[in-house]
């Protein structure tokens, strides 16, 4: 069966005044159905990038990307096309509601622009989502500024969902929101996993969220993925020094008795990333070979990871 | 609709709002009833010529050189100011709304060249341009106003351009796309609503401009000799400024007052579109 995603080294390069900035540099992803794949890294390790990619607002520099099966094209077809398989949940959910459309407008806008239906469908269809994502038809009436930032994150979701996709990318969809309502909205997200059978690629930076959601986790680090495989294994089991360092970053107990490896210094600039292994600069593990030779993504156990010495500085 | 209403309703309860509201419901009264209070027309030779105000009660503010009635000729004269005034502001407003749209939205090249277009319609003095331009097609009102507008509409198309240019990275927008709305229903019905506070504001100040490059252009006599304008009667009272000042004054101001009221609106209008003000009015 094909999977819902797939990209074939997928690269976003931008040219700056300083260079070649690469923001993605070569990633092959897949995800399949019903599954959610979880992407964590720092800020400007390029995962807003691929997602925009994946969802069409933004173009490869080289690669593909393939939603079931198909790659998409350039035109207006083509992006209706994709708006049919792939949508997307934004971060701040008050800029990602038109501030002066109410809101059953909002949710109904995909089905309108897609010409599902007659009139009256579209309306009942846009009350029936709504419904699911836990909205009232008291809302519906309601201005988005009206609106808490939980309730405005269901906006989006069920906006998302107009168009039954296959795959719904979540940009930090609740990073922005208080803790507990974070947990409701995860909830939800989960629940219309189980009900609709959808895919996810939920990109984060808070490992916890991303561990309690996915079935797979991918790190990313300065455009390239150095670790992906099941969350579980992924989360216990870490192999690359980054992924320690990360999951060495949370505040709990369990993860304190990791001492020493915690990250210091900042990314290296991306115009010009080091040579050979681009961690190598924050890794306290960091030989000669490292600086020589970039490494590549091998498997190692269940997952796979991208270290030279990944076996033999596991503890 | 009635978020338009409620804008005129806190525009009437601004001070300055309120005085620019009356005086221009006056122009307006004045243009509308023109023709019943004056059925004889501006051109008519009603009475001995030079007829100071205040001599003859049949004249309250005189007559000019050819015993025409001064009162007369400021009703018609709003007609023409009034409509020249929205008519080329509405003009140059839709052409800059979309030369801005597009080029803030598009970006890249099409940014490029339509910014360098407007820049060469800025760097050409706007009055000496409209003169130009009048004077080679010839003055009649639809090219006075066609004049006008062509070098008023750059204003707005920069203001439009830096707010789409601030929206098109907003997340809603991304998402009409992801939908796959076509750009132009992006740039039109989702954008551009939401970057008309400025251009209405702006728009007040655009007629008030217009009227007086109008009165100017006919003060030149380059007007159009079919329709009395106030910059006619300040033409023709020219001459005798020293004679009969009153020919010159009372034009002036009607003029001055009408500039004034649109601009009293414009002050009032950015209060009260502005979100930030909206508990203080």
């Amino acid at each position: 069966m094909n999977p819902v995603l797939r990209t074939d080294h997928l690269k976003v390069h931008h040219d700056t005044a300083r260079g070649t900035l690469k923001a993605v540099d070569g990633i092959d992803l897949s995800i399949a159905e019903g599954e959610t794949l979880g992407l964590v890294g720092e800020s400007g390790c390029g995962k807003s990038t691929l997602a925009r990619c994946i969802v069409g607002i933004s173009r490869p520099t080289d690669g593909s990307i393939a939603i079931q099966g198909v790659s998409g094209g350039r035109g207006r077809a083509a992006r209706l096309d994709r708006a049919q398989t792939v949508q997307m949940i934004f971060q701040d959910p008050s800029g990602a509601l038109n501030p002066r459309l109410r809101v059953d407008r909002i949710i109904r806008e995909p089905l309108d622009v897609n010409n599902v239906g007659d009139r009256s469908e579209r309306r009942d269809k846009a009350l029936k989502i709504a419904r699911e994502v836990g909205l009232s038809d008291y809302h519906l009436d309601r201005m988005p500024h009206e609106l808490s930032g939980g309730q405005r994150q269901r906006v989006s979701i069920a906006r998302a969902l107009a168009l039954n996709p296959k795959l719904l990318v979540c940009d930090e969809a609740v990073s922005a929101l208080d803790v507990s309502v974070q947990a409701q909205v995860l909830n939800l997200l989960v629940d219309l996993q189980k009900d609709l059978g959808l895919s996810y690629l939920f990109i984060s930076h808070d490992l916890a969220v991303v561990r309690y959601v996915s079935h797979r986790i991918a790190v990313m680090y300065m455009g390239r993925i150095v670790e992906i495989g099941p969350a579980e294994d992924v989360w216990r089991g870490r192999l690359h020094p980054y992924t320690r360092a990360l999951t060495a970053s949370i505040p709990d107990e369990a993860a304190r008795r990791d001492t020493g490896e915690l990250l210091e210094g900042d990314v290296p600039s991306p115009v010009s990333p080091p040579s050979g292994c681009a961690f190598r600069t924050r890794c306290r593990f960091a030989r000669q070979q490292c600086a020589a030779e970039r490494p590549e993504l091998r498997r190692v156990g269940t997952h796979e990871v991208a270290c030279h010495f990944a076996e033999t500085i596991s503890d | 609709m009635t978020r338009s209403f409620e804008t005129l309703r806190r525009l009437a309860h601004h001070p300055s709002g309120f005085v620019g509201l009356m005086l221009i419901a006056l122009v307006l009264g004045m243009a509308v009833s023109a023709n019943l209070l004056f059925p004889d027309g501006p051109w008519a030779m009603a009475g001995p010529p030079r007829l100071a105000p205040g001599s003859d009660p049949r004249f309250p503010l005189g007559t000019d050189t050819f015993g025409r009635d001064l009162l007369s000729a400021i009703f018609y004269g709003s007609r023409v100011s009034l409509m020249v005034g929205v008519s080329a502001a509405l003009v140059s407003i839709a052409l800059g709304i979309l030369v801005g749209a597009v080029a803030g939205y598009f970006g890249g090249w099409v940014d490029d060249a339509l910014m360098r277009l407007t820049d060469a319609f800025q760097t050409v003095p706007n009055f000496l341009l409209s003169i130009a331009i009048v004077g080679i097609i010839g003055a009649s009102l639809s090219t006075i106003t066609f004049a006008i507008a062509i070098v008023a509409w750059p204003m707005i198309a920069r203001l439009v351009r830096a707010d789409v240019l601030r929206l098109r990275t907003y997340d809603f927008v991304q998402s009409c796309k992801i939908i796959g709305m076509s750009d132009m229903r992006i740039i039109f019905q989702q954008i551009l609503p939401n970057c008309m506070a400025p251009v209405i504001v702006t728009t007040s100040v655009l007629v008030a401009n217009a009227i007086i490059v109008e009165a100017s252009l006919a003060f030149l006599g380059l007007g159009d000799p079919n329709v009395m304008s106030w910059g006619t009667i300040l033409n023709a009272g020219r001459q005798e400024l020293r004679g009969a000042s009153w020919i010159t004054i009372s034009p002036a101001i009607a003029l001055v007052l009408t500039v004034l009221s649109l601009n009293l609106i414009g002050d009032a209008l950015n209060d009260v579109l502005n979100p930030r003000l909206k508990e203080r009015t």
